[in-house]
């Protein structure tokens, strides 16, 4: 599966809530865990796009308009930040 | 030869607008030296401990604002204590306008858990954050259902998350980048 592929089907997991920091990054906490976990700024546009159901062809496109960054950046940033909620359990039907 | 003079920040302009580490927000004690004992008692302070003489307990009831009262009598301690944020300023990494806009959003964070805290523990306005989590964390201990506890106040959990991710990206960092929940730590 690829990285849209991967972006598309994911949901944001049950017992995750999301919240704002003073730097524009995000702090995600899964309460049936106990963890958090700080998302920077580009993170948390990744994560706002998940838990809207955007597509990761939109995301992108708001991603290259907001940031200077390029597409081969992008994707590879998302596979890692997909990897890491994964591992955390941050994911609807998460490994960890 | 021109030369470009480069206005240096004065981190008190920072302090004066932010008074964590004095509130009990980073901190719910600071260390004393052992000379400095009586004159801490003298101004107020309460030791951290009844038996221990080499600390004094926060919020600092010199604090006014985010001013200290006894600013020329102030123990070592408070004089040598420079947060991550002094850091960036004085490092030129982020101005005195956005290093005041970041203590000032966390001010708020604090502010409006602490109260939130308040409320859901019935403890008092002397009680710092640190101890009101104390008494969250053992209240959820006590619950007949600690997830059922979470999720009810998962809004105050979520708070905590928040100001302590904050806390640790910007004033003491730690391995900022994931931690365990802040009433997890409270033994």
């Amino acid at each position: 599966m690829n990285v849209a592929q991967r972006f598309d089907n994911a949901n944001v997991g049950v017992d995750v809530m999301s919240s704002e920091l003073p730097d524009g990054g995000s702090v995600l906490l899964n309460l049936e865990s106990e963890l958090y976990f700080g998302l920077n700024a580009v993170g948390s546009v990744l994560w706002n796009s998940l838990q809207a159901g955007k597509t990761y062809e939109l995301t992108v496109s708001e991603l290259l308009e907001q940031f200077d960054v390029d597409r081969a950046r992008i994707d590879a940033d998302v596979e890692a930040l997909l990897n890491q909620l994964d591992a955390k359990g941050l994911l609807d039907g998460s490994n960890a | 030869m021109t030369e470009t003079i480069v206005p240096v920040a004065d981190p008190s302009d920072l302090c004066l607008a932010c008074g964590l580490c004095c509130n009990g927000t980073l901190f719910n004690y600071a260390d004393l030296k052992e000379h400095e004992f009586e004159q801490v008692v003298r101004l107020g302070m309460k030791p951290a401990d009844d038996e221990d003489k080499t600390s004094f307990s926060l919020p600092c009831p010199q604090l006014e604002g985010a001013k200290c009262s006894c600013y020329g009598d102030r123990p070592s301690v408070c004089g040598d204590f420079m947060c991550e944020l002094v850091g960036t300023l004085s490092s030129g990494e982020m101005s005195l306008n956005e290093t005041q806009q970041v203590a000032a959003r966390t001010r708020e964070i604090s502010h409006e858990l602490r109260s939130k805290l308040e409320i859901a523990t019935n403890g008092g306005s002397e009680l710092s954050i640190f101890e009101l989590t104390v008494l969250l964390a053992n209240q959820m201990k006590a619950s007949e259902d600690e997830r059922a506890f979470r999720r009810e106040h998962a809004v105050l959990f979520l708070g905590l998350a928040t100001l302590h991710m904050t806390l640790r990206t910007h004033f003491i960092p730690d391995d900022a980048e994931a931690g365990r929940a802040l009433w997890a730590l409270p033994g």
